[in-house]
């Protein structure tokens, strides 16, 4: 494949060892980048800063200074909307803004270029632009599980960026929207917790007979599941969603994509993904004449394996196959 | 819908026997203190506290002796759902200072209960996703130390 394509490598994937580890910071992480031969990263800020949504000048200049000591470029910035933290009601749209000019300030210290947007409503989309464009920064809805880019909302946002013809707005697809099947890790994970395979099995099969999260909590219930089948429908119902993917969606959002989120959680000695479509999805990237980069999101942390440094080597290793041939 | 109930897996984070000690005033021994970390993935405003128990050998210590205490600030616990502006981060220890004159030397079952709601996963109005940050160890008290 004829391209222009580069790959980031997100710090999130890093979760195990910075939660887990007092000795393990941004040093560490970037030693990690330098392993891994990656120079551009994505920092979520309400994990890595302390002081979110507003971090101090400290914690900005030790990311800098760091950054610039290893040779690693901050280029996207994990955002948020808290929308839920005010004790009596949800934001409102003008508190909603504020939380978004937080992350374009934060952002713009770093000398991020984009913003990974999260619980910005479709309609305030217009004045993000606006301030997006005083910052320089872009800011990308993160198209993520259990949301699919053939979603009705997805849909409306794309005629919203449309009409606004704004560079400074648009998508970030997470690959994670198009896991076709649960990973043998996360059953296992499961069974671990005391769920047994059969009910395990069920959810999996009847994920998409017409059972909401409700009716599927129940049933398993009445099948003898417990917390951990419980655990498993809110996760497959919810951030763990899968299906098949929608490729005819995914085609719809990609002239309006900035960035991609290759998200992954597990890859075997091989290099083969075995659950999300790489192939497929990276030659529609290509195919649509993407100039730029795709940010590496490891999220096998949620097994406990402490392995990231090793999977996101191997992920990288199928996508440079993927994007040489 | 997002995952409504979440549990994640680094609960060795949450009490640790470095932060679990009694302290003194003038030299007496007025209760003790028990460093506190989130466990989940990032952190939070303080407002998502949602419920915080202890309870120390099958003792549940009453709400009017704790004071929670986050970098130089400190908050009663009915306060917590209040503080939206301050932020509890994912590496930072909070300190529950407990005035219950202290604890025997040796070793104690220290039972955390500490739920939180997810300011980002709503699933109608006013109901969010709940993530369950409560730990359970037995730890050694530590050496007293002067407030």
């Amino acid at each position: 494949m004829k391209n222009n394509i580069d790959l980031g490598v997100s710090l999130y994937g890093f979760t195990q060892r910075y939660i887990e580890e007092d000795g393990y910071n941004f040093r560490e992480m970037f030693e990690d980048l330098n392993k891994l031969g990656i120079r551009k990263f994505e920092l979520v800020g309400a994990q890595m800063f302390q002081n979110y949504p507003n971090p101090t000048d400290e914690e900005i200049n030790e990311v800098m200074e760091l950054a610039e000591q290893y040779d690693v470029e901050p280029f996207s910035y994990g955002g948020y909307v808290d929308f839920g933290k005010l004790p009596d009601h949800r934001m409102n749209d003008d508190e909603i803004m504020d939380q978004v000019t937080y992350d374009l300030m934060t952002a713009h210290k770093l000398g991020c270029k984009y913003i990974r947007g999260f619980g910005i409503p479709n309609h305030l989309y217009e004045r993000v632009a606006q301030m997006a464009e005083f910052y320089q920064v872009v800011v990308a809805y993160e198209i993520h599980a259990p949301q699919r880019p053939s979603d009705p909302d997805i849909q409306e946002l794309i005629t919203i960026f449309k009409k606004l013809q704004s560079p400074w707005v648009g998508f970030v697809p997470d690959f994670g929207c198009y896991i076709e099947k649960p990973n043998e890790l996360h059953i296992q994970r499961y069974m671990g917790l005391g769920a047994k395979r059969e009910n395990l099995q069920y959810i999996i099969d009847n994920r998409w007979n017409g059972f909401t999260e409700e009716q599927m909590t129940q049933k398993i219930e009445e099948m003898g599941g417990g917390l951990a089948e419980q655990m498993a429908v809110s996760e497959w119902f919810g951030f763990l969603s899968f299906a098949p993917a929608d490729i005819e969606g995914f085609k719809t959002v990609l002239p309006y994509s900035k960035y991609f989120h290759g998200k992954f959680y597990h890859i075997g000695e091989d290099c083969v993904e075995t659950t999300i479509p790489y192939e497929e999805l990276l030659g529609l990237v290509v195919e649509s004449g993407f100039n730029g980069t795709i940010m590496i999101e490891y999220e096998g942390h949620s097994f406990y394996l402490n392995d990231a440094v090793e999977q996101i080597g191997r992920h990288i290793t199928m996508e440079q196959r993927i994007l040489a041939d | 819908m997002p995952t409504k109930f979440s549990r994640l897996g680094f609960e060795k984070r949450v009490i640790r026997p470095d932060g679990f000690y009694n302290i003194l005033l003038n030299r007496k021994q007025v209760g003790f203190n028990l460093d506190l970390r989130i466990n989940y993935y990032r952190g939070l405003p303080l407002s998502c506290v949602q419920k915080l128990e202890v309870e120390v050998d099958g003792e549940k210590i009453p709400e009017h002796l704790m004071q929670f205490q986050l970098r130089e600030k400190v908050f009663t616990i009915s306060e917590l759902p209040n503080m939206y502006r301050e932020y509890w981060g994912s590496k930072t220890p909070a300190q529950l200072l407990i005035y219950n004159y202290g604890l025997e030397p040796g070793e104690h079952d220290v039972n955390v209960t500490l739920e939180f709601k997810s300011p980002y996963m709503d699933f109608g109005p006013g109901e969010y996703g709940v993530i369950d940050g409560s730990a359970e160890e037995l730890l050694q008290l530590g050496t007293a130390r002067e407030l």
